[in-house]
Formats: structure tokens, sequence, C-alpha cells
């Protein structure tokens, strides 16, 4: 077992060799796959298969140096509640190599770093009762996404999107994680610790999926978008990616049911939609919630697409899909989860509640991978019969 | 049009193609002359044999000797293997360890049918009365008295040593598993009544016969019982016996037997594909497209009791959640706790659809492939072999395959100009002329059987001919073999052979013709053909000895034991 | 106590048996061997082992020949992997195959004569192959007459008694740890040794079905008959395993159990191949020093390779054919990579050999192992030129550190000289023009 420290950086980048692989095609969008006459509505349907923070790091996000690892987040934490050094050092120790008894002592002394009415309390349950201990956030002029707010370039907190181009661009989930060692994903490569999350929580989430139509998917023109969350998680392939052409049921529960509409250019889906609501994993987002939210696909040759989605989503469940595990993050994963928790509060850019005023909503941009899929309803009997692709049908009949 | 008649217009080089059908000599029906010889058991006739006897709740485990396949069946190269030492360790391991369950506390009272005097000693009544019962449905037939003897007095002996009865008991018994006379099937001869000067199969060596050759199992009781009171011997008892044996839902295992032994399924085992190129055909896919054929099988010769041929056209199959991405038809996740089904569903592809018949299955399509690129040379090289018992030859030892292996060329885009241009040398082209037009139509599918209309964005052409008839298609090719008199021809070639354990003899022409008049008049239905075969003659009756077979003259009426005799 | 004292039939085990075990006691580990490691201390030369190694398409000519014949040669470029081992290593450069107007069945007939010393006739195997052979003078009277593993998936090795039957070969390095060091294996360093009254009495049992022989061969025809043999002759095997096991194994100082195993993947990859010969190589110098068999096939690629890098679907096969050469190197560098692989192959298992000290010795020093291929160059398929190695010291019967160059001999003379070191008295070996009578002198001790 080991304990992140110093600047681990250069192992915490990783590159996905898969998607290096995958040439896009702009342009040439479900090309081969429709043959349908004008007029016959078009369906094509997919599921997600990866899913975590759009991050772009470059040179200049953190001026001032990563945030703290582990072992600084912890001497950091027990010096503040009058540890000395040495005292801190030993818990440490517990926390890392100690024995299953010393770890849970250790790792209470660390969680139960709060105080409240003179009594120490669960720091990650109640983050307010320790003082901000800082939380280093990005800056630069990149990021990936959309401009939620509309207001364009204006002002000086604002990204650029590195692929549109496109000013004004309102990320703060960038700004949160930008400054994290494990976070860091420069051009080409996947940020570590949102992947390994993700690797390990779509084998037993249920999967949210996706479906498009439109009159010919192969042209330009307008399309319907619906995202639901099935009842089935994915599978893997021989190769341990998602597998195409997997079968779910949509789950039948209306909360999950979202309808929108988009439209199709030069390869690229973008829709807008005022709303979007997913129920997630108690292990991951408990829910996934986005106010005027955006999509931007680019349609892959073997079927599948990727792309972004941003929008205003609740910062509270991904709060707590920290702090609910807060100190195997602090351990492993060097998120001081008190520092994350003010810099959320500070950062949150919408939605002001109506009595404290505060933000309830923070901007974000998530990195989305879908690869085709066949939608059926979940109430379905499993002795139903079968369906055929009826693009794939109507291509064979040539 | 007789499959010789064609076939002979086909020779690739005059010596190279062997067509293994024979030309049908003008002469009358003939006995069989096929001489007895000791089988192997196939892996799968040990554990259905053992379940049937022991029940489902006894766990085989270990792993079998490997099999060997002449005229294109295992249940050929059955008669030729023997038990190498490794195998008997298998074997012998495998014996212990089922014994061991059918004496255990959990088994005993169900499985032994009496109860020791002394749970710590021998017990010669109990344990004779156990193996003579166990004994009889193991060697399918009595014991011997000597047989018996040396089986309680092991019994014994380990009983005092271990301190057990059990045990000792469980020791004889995995002697008697691991024996010659279990794991080879053997057959005995007597004089035959009706035909003077001519030998039959005796009465416990027939009902094997039909058993396993309906079943693939041992005989049940009932069976040896028409066998010990010579019922079976009769022409009303034979087929009493058959059609009762037909009747039963255990034909199913017959079915799965036979189709997986000539379809050569077993070799699905070891198909891989690569990873890289082929995400979808995961381990559970292979296992699945494996089991999709068989359900195709058994549902469409059997349930339905379909015509023969139209296996290479129907559209009608069974899939799981796994071989839908392949095929990419939408097959819903089954219920949690759904046993029933395991996941299958029947599915009908649409009219017009190429997936149509066996041949479009992923089954044959990613067995006869590459593990990184498709070969229609390998998938008609099968065809031919195995659903029309065409042999076509390996390839001269040095040829150049650099051409049909580059699948990047971007010159020859698809396979078919890959090989048009490989094939221009004539030490090749005779061959490829023959296999590569069925080949090339299955081209619709990749290695791992997933569907595509281009290779290197040149649309992928899958016309052909087979035996004259022009076809455009996957679909097409399988209306072709369903026309095919070869087509049946082979199939009763196949199921005759794997009944009598050998290739048919030459003489044994008149019968193969017979049998295949029979399949036509009967509309091509197995159940039919199976019947016919079972209650023929020529299952049963067996040539005179060869001289110097055995040493000593025929008795009259004791039974003796022959063999096949090969003169050095 | 001997390893040849023969406990016999089952009225002798039953006075032996009565229920109770017998207790042996032990001299004292440090007392197994004589100063050099070179003999058990009752003064018996420790056992010779003998291996076959197989791997397929052979080297690039040119590139694996040394250029000094006799001792003191250098490795060659494409087997410079073997250095550290030099010399413990023959190499044996223009032996070819003679095919007698016959046709070159491609990547069989290479092994066809390497292994069982001519030409098949049919596709079936007839004759025995070398190690078998050699099996029948040095692997009876242990636990497993041979063993027989394959790291690319083929489940049948190349070792055949002959008659058609060809041994079955373990394609799991954890089915192999199970089979030789499951709960049957008898340490022969314990203190104590106790015969298994189980043991006892399966000998007993089996010897109830060897009684039955007579009676089940009578009639039968030459070729069933001989299948029957067959099986009684494995019977055989397996019950004087049973008696080996009611005996007090000779101490082996070096023996240790291995840790159980992690599979590797099996298949054609070549990651999971080159993973699971170091595996089995480890287990095989285990099973030798522990005395559980005397002879061993080891297979790294069968002929015609299939081994392939992941993600790839050429295998080493195919790119001998479609790769093209390199005009700098004057080979195809792909088929080279793999070739460099079978080498890598052919170290792990001289390493795992070596690495079992015993005394100052090591069991590679009592060991031979035949290493050999299918074809000369590999593009062609030709057989002439076939890159054959030895390695090990067969107890001193072998002089080692030695290139020999033959002109145009049959590779039978190699077949030939490993029989006579390993104790067959043959006097000569292999058919028609592949017969030899000429056993190598230069390298015989």
């Amino acid at each position: 077992m080991a304990i992140l420290k110093g600047n681990n950086l250069a192992s915490v980048i990783v590159r996905r060799s898969s998607s290096a692989a995958v040439v896009l095609l702009a342009g040439a969008a479900f090309a081969g796959l429709s043959a349908q006459g004008a007029g016959a509505a078009e369906t094509r349907s997919f599921a997600v298969s990866w899913f975590y923070p759009a991050i772009y790091s470059q040179a200049d996000n953190c001026p001032n140096g990563l945030n703290p690892l582990s072992h600084d987040i912890f001497m950091r934490a027990l010096t503040s509640t009058g540890k000395t050094p040495t005292e801190a050092e030993a818990i440490i120790e517990g926390v890392v190599e100690g024995t299953p008894a010393q770890r849970d002592a250790s790792g209470k002394q660390i969680s139960e770093r709060g105080t409240f009415a003179g009594a120490r309390v669960n720091a990650y349950e109640n983050p307010l009762t320790v003082p901000d201990p800082g939380f280093t956030t990005a800056v630069g002029r990149f990021a990936y996404g959309f401009n939620l707010d509309g207001q364009g370039g204006k002002s000086a907190k604002q990204f650029e999107d590195p692929e549109t181009h496109e000013k004004g661009v309102d990320n703060g989930l960038f700004r949160l994680y930008g400054c994290l060692a494990n976070h860091q994903a420069p051009p080409g490569t996947e940020p570590n610790y949102p992947l390994e999350t993700w690797e390990s929580i779509r084998d037993t989430m249920p999967a949210w999926v996706l479906s498009i139509t439109g009159d010919n998917l192969s042209k330009d023109g307008d399309v319907t978008v619906t995202v639901d969350r099935a009842i089935n998680n994915v599978l893997r392939d021989a190769h341990g990616h998602t597998r195409h052409d997997q079968t779910f049921q949509i789950d039948p529960d209306p909360r999950s049911h979202n309808t929108f509409k988009g439209k199709i250019k030069d390869g690229m889906l973008t829709a807008q939609m005022s709303k979007l609501y997913l129920l997630g994993d108690q292990f991951f987002l408990t829910e996934f919630d986005l106010t005027k939210a955006q999509i931007r696909l680019t349609m892959k040759q073997d079927g599948a697409a990727e792309g972004f989605i941003g929008g205003y989503m609740k910062w509270l469940p991904l709060y707590f899909q920290h702090a609910g595990n807060g100190l195997n993050a602090e351990t492993f994963r060097g998120l001081d989860i008190v520092g994350l928790y003010y810099a959320l509060q500070r950062l949150a850019d919408a939605d002001p509640d109506p009595v404290t005023k505060k933000n309830k909503r923070l901007s974000s941009t998530w990195h989305v991978e879908i690869v085709p899929a066949f939608l059926i309803p979940a109430d379905r009997p499993g002795d139903t019969q079968a369906q055929a692709d009826p693009i794939i049908q109507t291509s064979r009949a040539q | 049009m007789r499959a010789s008649t064609y076939l002979s217009g086909l020779m690739c080089g005059a010596t190279l193609f062997t067509a293994i059908i024979a030309g049908a000599a003008e002469v009358k029906p003939v006995p069989a002359d096929g001489d007895p010889a000791i089988r192997r058991l196939s892996p799968a006739q040990y554990e259905q044999t053992l379940t049937d006897i022991f029940g489902r709740d006894i766990k085989l485990g270990g792993r079998f000797e490997t099999e060997v396949r002449d005229n294109g069946l295992f249940a050929v190269g059955a008669s030729r293997v023997s038990v190498t030492s490794t195998g008997l360790q298998r074997y012998d391991a495998m014996a212990r360890n089922i014994a061991e369950q059918v004496v255990d506390k959990k088994h005993r009272t169900t499985l032994v049918p009496c109860t020791p005097a002394s749970l710590k000693a021998p017990d010669d009544a109990c344990a004779r009365q156990f193996l003579s019962k166990t004994g009889r449905l193991l060697y399918r037939r009595p014991m011997t008295e000597q047989e018996l003897k040396i089986q309680v007095s092991a019994a014994a002996r380990s009983a005092t040593t271990l301190d057990s009865f059990y045990d000792g008991l469980g020791l004889s018994l995995a002697a008697t598993l691991a024996s010659p006379q279990f794991l080879f099937r053997r057959e005995v001869v007597e004089p035959d009544p009706k035909h003077r000067g001519q030998y039959r199969l005796d009465a416990y060596s027939k009902a094997s016969q039909i058993s396993f050759m309906l079943w693939n199992s041992a005989p049940d009781k009932e069976l040896l019982a028409a066998a010990e009171s010579g019922d079976i011997h009769t022409e009303a008892g034979l087929a009493r016996q058959v059609d009762r044996l037909l009747a039963s839902p255990r034909l199913e295992a017959g079915i799965r037997a036979f189709f997986d032994d000539m379809l050569h399924l077993d070799e699905f085992d070891t198909v891989s594909k690569d990873a890289a190129i082929y995400p979808k055909f995961t381990t559970d896919v292979a296992r699945d497209a494996r089991e999709q054929t068989m359900r195709t099988i058994v549902d469409h010769v059997l349930t339905r009791n379909g015509d023969y041929r139209d296996l290479f056209t129907t559209r009608r199959t069974f899939l799981t959640p796994g071989l839908g991405s392949i095929y990419r038809v939408a097959v819903a996740p089954p219920p949690e706790n759904d046993s029933a089904s395991m996941g299958w569903q029947a599915y009908e592809f649409p009219e017009g659809d190429l997936r149509a018949g066996l041949l479009t299955q992923v089954s044959f399509i990613s067995m006869h492939s590459h593990p990184g690129r498709s070969s229609p040379t390998l998938r008609g090289k099968a065809l031919r072999e195995i659903f029309l018992c065409q042999k076509v030859p390996d390839p001269p030892g040095a040829v150049n395959f650099t051409l049909v292996q580059d699948t990047g060329n971007q010159t020859y885009k698809t396979a078919r100009e890959r090989l048009k241009a490989h094939a221009t040398e004539p030490m090749c082209s005779g061959c490829h002329k023959l296999i590569d037009p069925m080949g090339l139509a299955l081209e619709s599918f990749d290695s791992a059987g997933g569907f595509r209309t281009t290779e290197n964005g040149a649309t992928i052409d899958t016309s052909g001919e087979f035996e004259g008839k022009k076809f455009a298609d996957a679909a097409g090719l399988g209306k072709a073999v369903q026309a095919s008199p070869a087509t049946t021809s082979c199939l009763v070639n196949r199921l005759y052979s794997f009944a009598v354990g050998r290739a048919p003899a030459k003489d044994e022409t008149p019968v193969l013709k017979n049998l295949e008049e029979d399949f036509t008049a009967d509309g091509y239905k197995i159940p039919s053909l199976l019947r016919r075969i079972a209650t023929s003659e020529a299952l049963f009756r067996v040539a005179p000895v060869q001289t110097g077979a055995i040493d000593v003259p025929l008795p009259k009426f004791a039974q003796i034991n022959t063999s096949r005799e090969v003169k050095p | 106590m001997t390893l040849n004292g023969k406990i016999n039939r089952r009225i002798a085990l039953r006075g032996i048996v009565a229920g109770t075990a017998v207790t042996v006691g032990l001299p004292f580990l440090d007392c197994f061997l004589n100063t050099h490691g070179t003999a058990l201390a009752s003064g018996a030369e420790l056992p010779r082992c003998f291996g076959t190694f197989f791997y397929g398409l052979g080297f690039n000519p040119g590139r694996w020949e040394p250029k000094v014949i006799g001792a003191n040669y250098e490795m060659a470029p494409e087997l410079a992997a073997l250095t550290p081992f030099k010399n413990k290593i023959n190499i044996y450069s223009g032996m070819k195959c003679f095919l007698d107007g016959r046709p070159n069945v491609v990547h069989s007939t290479g092994v066809q004569v390497c292994m069982h010393g001519g030409l098949a006739r049919s596709r079936e195997v007839t004759r025995p192959t070398i190690d078998s052979l050699i099996a029948d003078v040095i692997g009876t009277r242990t636990r497993f007459r041979s063993i027989e593993v394959s790291s690319a998936g083929n489940t049948r090795s190349l070792s055949s008694r002959g008659r058609g039957e060809v041994n079955p070969a373990e394609i799991s390095p954890t089915s192999l740890y199970a089979r030789i060091f499951g709960p049957e294996f008898q340490d022969p360093n314990a203190a104590d040794f106790k015969p298994d009254p189980r043991v006892l009495a399966r000998r007993s049992v089996l010897s109830g079905v060897t009684e039955q022989r007579a009676s089940l061969v009578k009639g039968l025809g030459t070729l069933d008959r001989a299948r029957l043999d067959q099986y009684f002759t494995s019977l055989r095997e397996l019950e004087q395993q049973l008696d080996l096991a009611l005996q007090k194994p000779e101490p082996l100082e070096a023996c240790s159990t291995p840790t159980a195993l992690k599979d590797a993947r099996s298949g054609t990859v070549v990651d999971d191949v080159v993973l699971n010969n170091k595996l089995f190589s480890q287990m095989i110098a285990h099973t030798l020093a522990c005395g559980q068999t005397h002879v061993f096939n080891s297979i790294f690629s069968s002929a015609a390779s299939n081994v392939r890098r992941a993600g790839r679907a050429d295998t080493h096969h195919v790119l001998t054919h479609e790769e093209g050469v390199d005009e700098t190197l004057g080979v195809q560098p792909e088929v080279t990579w793999f070739n460099e692989r079978s080498v890598d192959g052919i170290a792990a298992l001289i390493g795992a050999l070596d690495g079992i000290r015993e005394g100052d010795r090591t069991l590679l020093d009592r060991t031979l192992v035949y290493v050999s291929t299918d074809t000369g160059l590999a593009r062609i398929h030709s057989v002439d030129n076939i890159p054959l190695m030895t390695v090990g010291g067969a107890n001193g019967r072998i002089k080692t550190g030695i290139h020999f160059h033959a002109k145009s001999d049959p590779v039978t003379r190699l077949g030939l000289t490993v029989q006579q070191l390993m104790g067959v008295p043959a006097s000569n070996w292999g058919e028609e023009s592949n017969q030899t009578g000429a056993a190598i002198t230069e390298v015989m001790a």
C-alpha cells in the first residue's frame, strides 16, 4: 500500500490506447449505415461507455503548483487539531501501514478533525466544522465546454474551448479538478482518478443510454435525442471495452427519461436542453442533474461517438461522491475533502438558494463516449421475440 | 443427377481429388461386411452413461484423452484409438472421484441397494449385489462370474485395508470404471441362425449398437432386458425397442452427438479471434455460437421433424444477448433467476435476410476462418468436406501465400481479388476453382461472423456457381446446397458411419444407396432415417471372419469374438 | 531401501498392510549428496534426465551458426540470449532431413525425422519418438514416465510411443502443478514415510483388472489386440507408479515444492506463450529435482508456429510467408523478432534447470535437452541445415560448449548420439536415407 507523497504527476497521466486508434470521420457520420428513403425516420441507439470530467491540462493551469498529496493533507489536518508533527507522523503511519485496528484508530483521528460544541465530529459529514484549509483551483485559457450563461468572452473567469474555439466557456468543474495531481490530463490523455472511478463502476451501474432519431442520420438535419437509464449494466468485449450492439432495457422510472431536439451538421450532433436528469449509482454520482445542458458528439467510423456534455450540475452529489468514502479519497487520491467542500462553495456559479443566496450548481463539462446498442422497453418479458436491427436488415437486403 | 456424376467433373488434378462417395454399382444389396472392432467411449458417451446410471448429482470432473477423426467422424476414429499412459491416469482419477461420490453418505442410500452388516468390514453379499447390478449397466451386459468374483474380492480386500466397507466398495467400482470392459465398447458376434454360415451381433452388442446410436449412451434396463430375453433378435422386438428409443426425449442427446461430431463443433474449443479486430467474439459468445447451431438443428430436425435439406435455408434460430451483439439483433437480457430459458430466445430472421441456414451461422463462419481474417478457402473446403463428404487435398508445399494474407492490400481489396491473383498458379487453380466460389459467397461475414458489405472500401461480390446453379449471395449458396444430391447422400454416409463406427466398406454402397432412397421417400426426415438404419440388417450382420483372425475354428453356438485382421 | 525392490501383487501387499502404516527413519538432509553433488550419499549416481524442447520455424540461416567450429565458439547474433549458458550448450549445424523422393510435407517432415527418425508413411504416427525410446530406459522407475507441456495451447504433444498414440500435453501450468505436486506428491525429503493404505488398496484393486487381460484379449484381431495391449501397458505403468508411492523415496537435496501457480492465459499471443514457457520451465525443473520424472517434452510453439503479437492477425508462420526481406539485414525483421522469442524460450528453460543447485553442480549438469524444430529456412520450408542444439551435461557423458558442423548428414546422427548418451542400447537409428549408425563421437565424453 502506498501513500501519495510528493508530486506524482508523471505517473498519474494515462493514455487509453484504444481511443488513440480511432479515426474520427467528421462529415461522414453514419456513412454506409443508412439506406432508407427520404421520409422514413431512422433511429440509432447507444450506451454510454465512458464518462468522466473533461480535463484539458496546460502548463499555465496551476501557477502556484498542484494541491498537496495525502501525507501533507494529513499532516496539515492533524497539526491543526493540536498534534505535534511526530504524533501526526505516527498516526499517518497507522493509516498506511498499520494493523486493521491501528488503521481504524488513526483513521478516526483524521476523519474526526471537526469541532462542534467542543466535541470532535466527522469532518467529511460536517466540513464546515473545520476551517478552510485552502484548495488550489485551476486558471488558464482553455477548457472543454460550452458557453452556458451566454455571456460570451467578457468575463476573465471564462475559458475558450480548444476544439470549437468558442469563447466564454463555463467550466467550474475543470477549475475544481484542474490542480489535483491525479486529475492531470494533457491533450490526448485521460485523467487517472476519474477514469479509475468509471472503470470500476460501469460493470455494476445501470447503463445510461441514448437514442438519436432523424429523417436521415447520414445527412445534416434536425434530430430528436433521448437520454435514459437502463436496468442493465454494460458488458465487456474480448478487449475489456464496452461491448458494441448490446441490448438494454429502458428503466420505466420517468425521472430518468429525457427528450430534446438537436441537429446533425458535418458529422457532429449538437443539442441543447433546459434540464437533464439521470439517476446514477450510490458509488458514483447518486444523481446527475444538469440545467442549461448542451451536448456535442462526433460520430466515429465504427458506429460509436464521443464528445462532451455540459451544464450546471448540482454539486452536492459530487461532494458526497468523494466524501462518502472520505478517508479513502484522502489516503489514496490526494483529495482534501474539507478543502473540496469550500472550493465547491466558492466555484458554484448558478442557481442561488433563495434563502442563503449561495449557488447550488456548478458549471461542468463531462467527457462522454457512446457505443452502438439496442434499446427496448423494460416491461418486455424475457421470452419476447428478439428484434432485428432495421438498418442492418435494409443493408443486407440490398 | 447422381452424386458421382458431377463429382467426377470437378476433379482438381487427376490424382488430387478423391470423392468418398463411390459410384453406384449395379449390384444387389448385400449385408455389410464391416468387421466388428472395439471402440473407445467418447467423452460425451462416458458422461452420459454415468449420468444415466448414477444421476446428475454425481460430478465427473477431469479431462479425457484426445479424440481422433476418421471418415469425418470421431465415432469412426474411436475404432482406432487406445488409452495412453497419461490418459489412463486421467480415467483412473475420474473413476475414483466418481466412485467416492457414489458410495458417500449422501448417495449410498439411493445408489447402493443394500446395507452392509458392518461399516468397517467386508460384506461380500452386499458388494456382489451392488457390483453385479451396476456392472451390468457399465459393461452393457451381465458381468461374467469371473469378473464378478474379482470385483467382489477386490472390494473385500480394500475394505479390510481401509477399515471401511464403502471405501472398499468404492475402489472396486473405480476399477470397473477404469476397466477396458467399460471404456471400450466391444462387439461380440454369434452365428446367425437365419443365414447359415454367417454371423450377427449378439443380443447385448445389438442393444449397445442402437442405444449409442440413438441416445449416445449405454442401453437402459429395458433394452438390456430385451437383449437378455432375446426379444431384440425378433423383428417386432427390435422395432419396439427402436421406436421406444426414438420416442424418448433422450433422442436429443443422440442427435446432438451426431451433429456435433459431423460438424466438427468440438473444434470450437480452440477457436480464438483476434480481440483487437473482433472484440465481440468473447468466450461466452463462442460457447453460445456452438449451442446456437445445436439448438437450430434439434429444433428443426427433431422438434419440427423438418426436411434435413432445409437446415441450409432456415431463417429460424435461437439467440442469446451475446450472440445478438454479433448478429446485431436486439435480444433482451434474461430476467434475473431465469433458469428455464438460460437467456435463449427463438428468433426468425426476416425474409430476404442473408442469415439463412447453418452456413451463415457464427459457428460455421468463425470456425472456418483465420483468427484475424475470413477465409473463403477454409470455408469452401469445410463445406465440401463436412456437408458434401468430398475430400479436398491440402495445399502443396511451396506455395506463396503472401498476397492472400495481405488483408490490407490496396490493389486487391477483397478476398475475391486476392484469391484470383493468387490462384493463377496452375498447381493451385484446380482446387481453388472448386472451393473458392462457395467460400466467396460467405464473404458477407467476417472472421467472427459479423455482417459486412465492403472490404477495404470495395463492395464485396458474393456471387458464384455451384453444380451449375448460379447464385448471388450466401442465401443463394444455401439454396444450392439444399438442392444438391451430395448433401443428402453425405448425411446418409455420415449417419451410417456414426452408427457402425467405421467408414462404409466398398460393397456397402448398395446399402447406402437403399438408405438414400428411403431418405428421399421419407421426405429427408432424420428420425425416419435413424429408424431405417437402426432396424436395418446391415447394422447387425457381420461378414464371415477372415482366416487367421483367430486361432480356433468357430464353435457352432458359443459366442465368439472377432475383429478386423490385417495381414502383414 | 532400493528403488527396484518390487512389491509384488496383492498377496504381498496384504502382508504389509494389515491396517497400520510403516514409519521409516531418515538420514539428515546434508548427508544426502557427496561433496560434488554428483551422487547420492549411498554412492549411486544422481539420475540422468532427458528432455526435448521444440520451437516452430527454425532460425535464419547464417545468423545462428557460430563462425568457429569446435570448442570456444562465439554465440551467433540470433542466439545472443543464450550467451550466458554458452559453456553448457552444443550447437549442431549442417544436418538435414532426407526425403527419398517423397514430398516435403511442410512443417511435418522436419518434425518426423528429428523426433521419429524417418518420414511418416501416413498421417498416423507409427514409430515411437526419441524421448519415448529414452524413457523406456530412464523413465520406468519414476512416478511419471514423462511429462508433456505445450506453451502455445496445443494439446497434442510431439511425444508418441508409436501405434498412433500421441501423449496429450498439459497447456496449463496450474494443471501441471496439481498433477505433480497435488495430494499424491511424496516429498522425497519428508522425515517420515508412511505408505498410504489407500494407495495400497488401489494397487491391489488394479491388479484385479490386470488379471483379466488374458480373457479380454482372447479372440481379438491383431489391431484390436494391439490397442488393448496399449491399454494394459498404460495400466502397468500406473501400477508401477503406485508401487513407487509405496516405497520410501531416495532423498533428493535439491527437491523443493514450488509455490502454487497463477496461470498465464493459454493461447497464441506471444506474451502469454513466453510466460507459460517460463512457468512450465520452472515446474519442469522442480519436477526433475524431486525425482517425479526423468523425462519431459516441452513445446514452445508448434510446427508452423501460430504465435502472434497481441492484437495482430499475422502469426509467426504467416509472417515467414508474407514479410519482405530487409535489404540491409538480409532477413525478415519481424520473423527474426519471433525467432528471438524462441531463443528466449530456450534460455528460460536452461535458466530454470541451471538454477537448481545440487552440491557444486546444477540440475542442468545431469540433464540433456534435445532442442529441435521443423524447418531450416522457414520462408521456403527448407528441411536442410536444421538448427539443432543440445543443452546440459548428461551427468558428464557429453562434452559441452562445442559447435559441431556436419556436411549434409542426416539429423538422425544427433538423435542416435542423444539416445546412446542416455543409455539406450541402439547402434543405429532412422529409416532409409535418414538411417545412421554414426553417433557424433566428437561430443561424447
